[in-house]
């Protein structure tokens, strides 16, 4: 009987060509039992301060969560973490789709790469077994070729490739990791992290099912069985299995959340064009990750005003409204072309669409270049000067050398009071999700490690209402009370920090955010089930809580590492102004407010309201007595 | 009455399709109309009568025949 994992990793040193792999003890995975958490480890232990992102010092770590590979529904997901080159800080991603279960089956939790290979180079893993390969005739392809050809080159069609797009190849500091086609670690910039070891792909096929690690494989069976009966009877999994996240468009629209025009705005006027009706029109197919009931994943193909095949993913929401209203476009047929051009590009849609419309309202105000612009006459509306951009980020060239900085360095290179608008937080650009309309989601914005993403907490709304389907499930997780979207006082400060604590547990357990309560139909009780049948161990909802907060301060104490302070928990400027329009207009999030509520959240997290470091005291009630320096005990390793 | 239950929403509508006609005699409460339809007023966020939008708690408010009712879900992360 397991525990859940192989305890098994597998190190790939590409500046010497050689792999080799490291074990750990049970006692080890009940401290650190996947994904975030492992990864988070490695990069503690191995990354020091100062380490350029995109130099062989950093060490990009691909860890699959506890569950991930259980055949329970949304346990597909693996966590890639490495120093980001977009931010400088604690890079993070996740992703789901088929590559995270099959490392498991091949044997491995978690791959570490370290170093640089001196030539282009894939990584062949197989059942326990792992080599380096050539890569010399993959690089500079498109990733359907890449695929076929790995899959041809060790004759295995069921083999899963995980790997990076031209983006990644040239660092584009927002260059994103993919796996079979379709699912993509977006966020911090990890493609380019790969692409700096000159790694193109990472092939897996393992023989081994996942119920050969668990403890109860019997009774982690039946939990899964009876998940997949009950996701078309809850009406979020329905939700999200009958229309995919293209659904939310209409609905944050009417809310006055729907980011527009560079966040100026929070409703946006051609909403049809774009909205829900709109996508229907486009849909191909609906897809799934492994033996996952959801089925969320939307396919668009067509041959009309612009062609899309079926190649990639989406559009997802977020590239729906990133490219859609926040760039003000309004043909839905243009934003799906977009979405595909970044993902042929390996570019993650979030920033490669927030910088865009950054630099669109620049040249609106007149404030770029004619030369840098290279004739593409990049302003809000117009689309085929979209499609014309996004091409030429992976090759850096014209319009393209500058978009491919990201937010940030362009608007530290403009001057000015351009960093007031661009939208980001410690350099990553904002999620499609307008804060001053649910503001929680602003506290994960300025705290999170690794800057502005979406997935770090629970949005508002599911506390809006006691009687609420999302308020209910929350309910196990205790403390939780009814707080409405715009306040930040205490009640909504304690929501946050519950809901960050048991996200960054799924981020562990290598669950989908679309998967467990109070965002689906998976109940809190279910998931300490899986655990508990998976592991044999006596967990519960306050374990894993702690398991999420441990990880969670792992994040924190490598960015105070590398300088980071509460000096970076902060919103760009634009957030503490009114919303322009939209049915929110006048909006706003109060400074002090704000301020206050993270002095708030610093005082439940334990950590130090000056530097926003966690205090000693903190670190020892997790475990982490040895993280501020680099070695772990040797009691626990 | 055109009624249509956006996102999850659409979950609680007849045969679970989120646009249908909903017969309205005379004028009724909307807070009565969203019980009779089976639709969760705890769930509901935002309400649009006739393309304005509306607080769906607002015990003043009544539909009437011929009347347009959105109501949309809370919405979370994508």
């Amino acid at each position: 009987m397991g525990y859940g994992s192989n305890g098994a990793v597998l190190r790939v040193d590409l500046t010497n060509g050689t792999t080799s792999t490291e074990t750990f003890d049970e006692a080890f995975y009940r401290r650190y039992p996947g994904g975030k958490a492992l990864a988070a480890w490695y990069l503690l232990n191995e990354v020091p301060a100062g380490t350029d992102p995109l130099g062989p010092e950093n060490v990009l770590v691909l860890a699959a969560g506890l569950l991930t590979g259980a055949p329970v529904s949304t346990a597909t997901r693996y966590t890639a973490i490495a120093r980001s080159p977009l931010t400088g800080a604690f890079g993070e991603s996740e992703a789901g789709g088929y590559w995270g279960p099959e490392l498991k089956m091949a044997g491995f939790d978690a791959v570490v790469l370290t170093g640089r290979s001196p030539k282009p180079v894939w990584i062949w893993i197989k059942d326990g077994t792992a080599e380096i390969r050539d890569a010399a005739g993959l690089w500079g392809q498109d990733p359907p070729f890449v695929q076929e050809a790995i899959k041809a080159e060790v004759g295995e069609k069921q083999a899963r490739v995980l790997q990076i797009g031209r983006a990644g190849e040239a660092m584009v500091p927002y260059a994103m990791l993919m796996n079979e086609l379709r699912h993509y670690n977006g966020r911090t910039g990890m493609g380019a992290v790969m692409g700096s070891k000159n790694v193109r792909a990472i092939g897996v096929k393992g023989s081994q099912r996942y119920v050969a690690l668990a403890h109860d494989a019997a009774a982690l069976g039946e939990i899964g069985k009876r998940l997949s009966k009950t996701v078309t009877e809850h009406p979020q999994s329905w939700d999200l299995r009958t229309k995919g996240t293209p659904g939310l468009t209409d609905g944050l629209n009417a809310a006055g959340i729907l980011p527009t025009r560079n966040f100026r705005e929070g409703s946006f006027e051609q909403v049809s064009g774009i909205g829900f009706a709109a996508f229907e029109a486009i849909r191909s197919n609906t897809r799934s990750c492994y033996a996952c009931a959801v089925r969320c994943k939307p396919e668009t193909a067509f041959n009309d005003r612009y062609q899309v095949t079926d190649t990639y993913d989406g559009p997802e929401y977020e590239a729906i409204a990133g490219f859609g209203s926040n760039c003000g476009i309004f043909d839905l047929q243009l934003v799906a072309r977009a979405n595909e051009l970044c993902n042929e590009a390996g570019l993650d849609v979030i920033s490669c669409a927030g910088t865009v419309a950054f630099v669109m309202e620049c040249v609106e105000h007149g404030l770029i270049d004619e030369a840098l612009l290279g004739g593409v006459d990049l302003r809000f509306g117009n689309g085929p000067a979209l499609l014309e951009a996004i091409p030429l980020i992976a090759e850096r060239q014209g319009i393209g050398a500058l978009l491919a900085l990201g937010s940030k360095a362009i608007a530290e290179q403009l001057g000015g009071d351009t960093l007031d608008f661009a939208m980001q937080v410690k350099g990553l650009e904002l999620a499609m999700h307008e804060p001053r309309g649910k503001v929680g989601v602003a506290l994960g914005y300025a705290t999170n490690e690794a800057g502005a993403d979406h997935l770090v907490g629970f949005h508002d709304p599911i506390f809006a209402n006691p009687e609420s389907v999302g308020f209910k499930g929350a309910v196990p997780l205790g403390g939780i009370e009814a707080a409405d979207v715009f306040t930040l006082g205490d009640v909504k400060v304690n929501n946050w920090y519950t809901g960050e604590r048991w996200n960054s547990a799924e981020k562990v357990l290598g669950l989908c955010f679309f998967g467990p309560a109070p965002r689906s139909f998976i109940q809190v009780g279910d998931v300490v089930d899986a655990v508990r049948a998976a592991t044999g161990w006596d967990v519960d909802v306050a374990e894993l809580l702690e398991i999420g907060e441990r990880a969670v301060n792992m994040a924190r104490v490598f960015n105070n590492r590398q300088g980071y302070t509460r000096a970076e928990d902060h919103l760009p400027a634009r957030l503490h102004t009114p919303l322009e329009g939209g049915t929110l207009v006048g909006r706003s999030i109060d400074r002090e407010e704000f301020e206050a509520a993270i002095t708030n959240l610093y005082g439940l997290k334990g950590w130090d309201p000056e530097t926003g470091a966690p205090t000693p005291e903190r670190l020892h009630d997790l475990g982490l007595d040895w993280a501020p320096g680099s070695a772990a005990p040797a009691t626990v390793r | 009455m055109k009624v249509h239950l956006w996102g999850e929403l659409g979950f609680y509508g007849p045969g679970r399709e989120g646009r249908f006609e909903y017969p309205v005699d005379g004028e009724i409460p909307l807070l009565e109309a969203l019980l009779a339809m089976g639709v969760p007023a705890a769930d509901v966020t935002v309400a649009g009568l006739n393309g304005e939008i509306v607080r769906v708690e607002d015990r003043s408010l009544v539909v009437r025949d011929g009347d347009r009712l959105d109501l949309f879900p809370p919405s979370s992360g994508g």
